[in-house]
């Protein structure tokens, strides 16, 4: 009976471990999604063309006024491996580099055209997906991963 | 029943119930995540109406009105825009608010000669468009 009731409550344990671990790693997904979500959606705000200044999957460049001071800001965003994982760090106007989450499965920036082809000509982008997955620390199986998958577009190309 | 199996029972149900309990607590932080961005999207839809009904005020009135024009009621948000004159440039700045979260949009209009540009992303009515705007979202709290 005993072994019953500590293999009962291991096992609930476990389960309620892994939900919480799933659900922390969720809401970082999110918060890293929002601020990337924030700076695309200025793309194009008072700046000149080209926008884009790099367009790779792993790496992205774009200038616009994302803090309204009337000037345009050049903003990064780029991927290094650290690992199996990969880290995300962004850079503003060249300055110093700010590594926003570690602990990446991968982060892909993808670049469409107005009729939602896939293009790699700066001039013709009207929208971005990304796609940010995120290791779930210390799983194995089950949710080893959290997503965030969306479609931006900039309301200035 | 015996005592011991009363008390068996007794705590396993106690265990299962806080379990339960902790369980449902964790599901529900996924609902707010999933609600958060559903917030985004609906605060956005709901900024680009403000800004098309602005623009279509500077339209009718064909840039006779600078006003302010509050508690309006956008896609189930509360939307408020001012138009202000620059030059021959018009600023609207518009704010709509959802469950305590705003979205700023600032945009830039112009009257053009002949049609605006058409196409189903930009902001235009008659011969008024936008030809910049600045978004921003904003917590109650922030």
């Amino acid at each position: 009976m005993i072994i019953v009731m500590l293999t009962l409550t291991v096992n609930l344990n476990n389960a309620l471990y892994v939900r919480t671990n799933h659900a922390n790693t969720k809401a970082h997904v999110q918060i890293v999604a929002d601020m990337l979500y924030n700076d695309l959606t200025q793309a194009g705000y008072r700046a000149t063309r080209p926008v884009f200044t790099i367009l790779c999957s792993n790496d992205i460049e774009f200038k616009g006024d994302i803090d309204n001071n009337g000037l345009a800001d050049t903003i990064r965003y780029y991927t290094v491996p650290n690992g199996s994982s990969y880290k995300l760090y962004r850079k503003v106007n060249g300055g110093t580099v700010l590594e926003v989450g570690k602990n990446f499965s991968s982060i892909t920036f993808q670049y469409y055209k107005l009729k939602g082809k896939i293009t790699s000509n700066p001039d013709s982008i009207k929208a971005v997906r990304l796609k940010v997955i995120l290791n779930v620390e210390g799983a194995t199986e089950g949710f080893t991963t959290a997503t965030s998958n969306f479609k931006i577009y900039p309301s200035n190309l | 029943m015996g005592s011991s199996k009363v008390v068996l029972v007794g705590a396993t149900s106690l265990i299962v119930g806080i379990y339960s309990l902790s369980i449902k607590k964790v599901e529900s932080s996924y609902v707010t995540a999933s609600m958060n961005r559903v917030k985004m999207v609906q605060l956005d839809r709901a900024g680009e109406a403000a800004l098309r009904l602005a623009v279509n005020d500077l339209a009718v009135s064909d840039g006779l009105w600078t006003r302010s024009v509050k508690g309006m009621k956008v896609l189930g948000s509360s939307a408020d825009y001012t138009v202000s004159k620059q030059g021959n440039t018009y600023i609207i700045a518009a704010t709509v608010s959802i469950g305590g979260t705003t979205k700023t949009v600032q945009a830039y209009v112009e009257k053009v000669t002949g049609q605006a540009k058409k196409s189903f992303r930009s902001v235009h009515r008659g011969q008024w468009q936008v030809t910049d705007r600045y978004e921003r979202n904003q917590k109650e709290n922030d």
